[in-house]
């Protein structure tokens, strides 16, 4: 393991803005990034020509979306680099947009994702594996599965794991950059099955829609005059993918639980400290896999906890205060940035009726297919 | 009962069903050093699932989706429940068979 650079350099988020996630339109990506980018200078309070470097996630859009997109704020011939790493690549984007801040070549970067949910292409499916599946296992049939065996394992009800959607379907209601922004009852959460136990509402949209975060060094913070207590410091930024675990192994929640343990050492904290969470919620199930994974609370234990309240907003731990990926929805590219800022918001004490009393540490956690795993830790700006 | 052609690393023991093409995905031997082995397609349900979603005709929804955990060890395996059985309790036996590149399961005996 090498030299945790983000201890030596300070990286903090300095600016956040979205563009609404929605169900597909004709309004061309362009109009939808640069409407997070304008948001997030106003809200760092900088102009475009500061920032020095970008990185552009998205996993849909093809070819070179990011100057053409980016030229429009004035062609400064700053640094511009795609990243795609399928549902987790506006997390990559945060990622590597650290990693540059935190080495010393930028000071002031961009990290974003933009997406519209058209012309999937997805190479596991061309890369000449065969299986027995016959196109018959999507991810909402690979996820009801895992909630079968977990359900049978530990006696959670379907309506505890509705639970799940039931919280998050409430937050996105006060989000005003939710796809989903509309509280539902339990009766409506249960009705429309997809896949197993999952029905509609416990599957997250996929649409379109912009999130870009701005981050910046220390020095940066202080050379620009910005407020430090709406500047969060990322504490730890991990990214890892899918190893040979022995068979029998649950996949899933093991790449979550390995990534999550070494942002835990890399910020020095432990999960049971998280005032904030935003996890990779796609199905309602992953929310319970992943909040145990992390160490959150013990095997078994989530189900009942979601049900008491634990992970609502003002519980123990506000998880997905956002919406999560069930109700602010999951347009790929965005949602990882979408997490950032939602975690910086919630930090700052800036995120009104969805605001988690005295946040000072959150996490963020996105997965995507392959399998990789992506993971920052936020401790709230001094 | 179907068996499975599969691929069985002399290095690592790691196995893969059908047989891996690349590369073993336990300590990275190269395909051409792998042994093939065969499988029986017979388990024990870990899972199941009803899908009453699909996006293509076929198979007619509702369908079953049967995980299953293989005597012989490797990967657990997905396939579809055949039609017109009710869905296995977890835990209950099943056997398997390869219908047009498909993995059919069907309650042992
Ligand atoms: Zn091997």
């Amino acid at each position: 393991m090498g030299r945790n650079i983000l201890a030596d350099r300070a990286v903090h988020v300095i600016g956040i803005g979205l563009h609404r996630y929605q169900s597909a339109t004709d309004t061309p990506f362009v109009h939808l990034g640069l409407t997070a980018v304008r948001a997030a200078l106003d809200d760092a309070g900088i102009a475009w020509p500061t920032v020095e470097a970008a990185f552009v996630g998205s996993a849909l859009l093809g070819m070179a979306p990011g100057r053409v997109m980016l030229s429009r704020l004035g062609a400064t011939g700053l640094a511009i680099q795609q990243v795609e790493n399928a549902s987790a690549s506006g997390s990559t984007a945060v990622a590597l947009g650290a990693l540059e801040v935190a080495s010393g070549r930028s000071d002031v970067v961009l990290a974003m994702g933009v997406d519209k949910a058209e012309g999937w292409r997805v190479a596991p499916n061309s890369a000449g594996l065969a299986n027995y599946e016959g196109g018959t296992v999507v991810p909402f049939t690979h996820f009801a599965l895992l909630a079968d065996d977990y359900m049978g394992r530990y006696g959670t009800t379907v309506e505890q794991m509705a639970r799940v959607a039931l919280k998050n379907h409430a937050n996105g209601a006060r989000n005003p950059f939710a796809q989903r922004q509309k509280v539902r009852t339990m009766e409506e959460i249960l009705a429309d099955p997809i896949s197993g136990s999952f029905t509609r509402l416990q599957c997250c949209p996929v649409g379109e829609g912009a999130a870009a975060v701005i981050l910046a060094s220390g020095e940066a913070v202080a050379r620009l005059g910005l407020d430090p207590k709406r500047c969060p410091r990322i504490t730890a930024s991990v990214t890892r993918s899918e190893a040979a675990y022995p068979p029998g192994t649950p996949i899933d929640a093991t790449l979550t639980a390995e990534t999550c343990r070494l942002a835990f050492e890399q910020a020095g904290v432990a999960p049971t400290e998280f005032d904030v969470i935003e996890v990779h919620d796609a199905f309602s199930i992953e929310e319970l896999l992943y909040l145990e994974a992390m160490g959150v609370c013990g095997a078994g234990e989530a189900g009942p906890l979601v049900e008491a309240g634990a992970f609502d907003i003002g519980g123990r731990a506000a998880v997905s205060p956002s919406g999560g990926l069930l109700a602010m929805g999951h347009p790929l590219g965005p949602t990882g940035c979408g997490q950032v800022a939602e975690v910086t918001r919630q930090l700052r004490g800036e995120a009104g009726d969805r605001q988690q009393p005295g946040a000072r540490l959150g996490l963020t956690h996105m997965v995507g297919i392959g399998a990789v795993c992506v993971v920052h830790v936020l401790q709230a700006g001094a | 009962m179907g068996s499975l052609s599969a691929s069985r690393c002399p290095a690592c023991g790691r196995l893969a069903t059908p047989p891996e093409p690349y590369g073993c995905e336990g300590c990275g031997a190269p395909a051409g050093t792998l042994e093939s082995t065969e499988l029986v397609a017979a388990g024990s349900v870990r899972a199941t699932a009803m899908v009453h979603r699909h996006h293509k005709p076929d198979p007619a929804t509702p369908f079953t989706v049967v995980e299953v955990v293989l005597d012989g060890g490797g990967p657990a395996l997905k396939g579809v429940l055949a039609p017109g059985l009710d869905p296995p309790a977890i835990g209950e036996r099943v056997s398997g068979a390869v219908l047009d590149g498909r993995l059919i399961w069907e309650r042992e005996g």
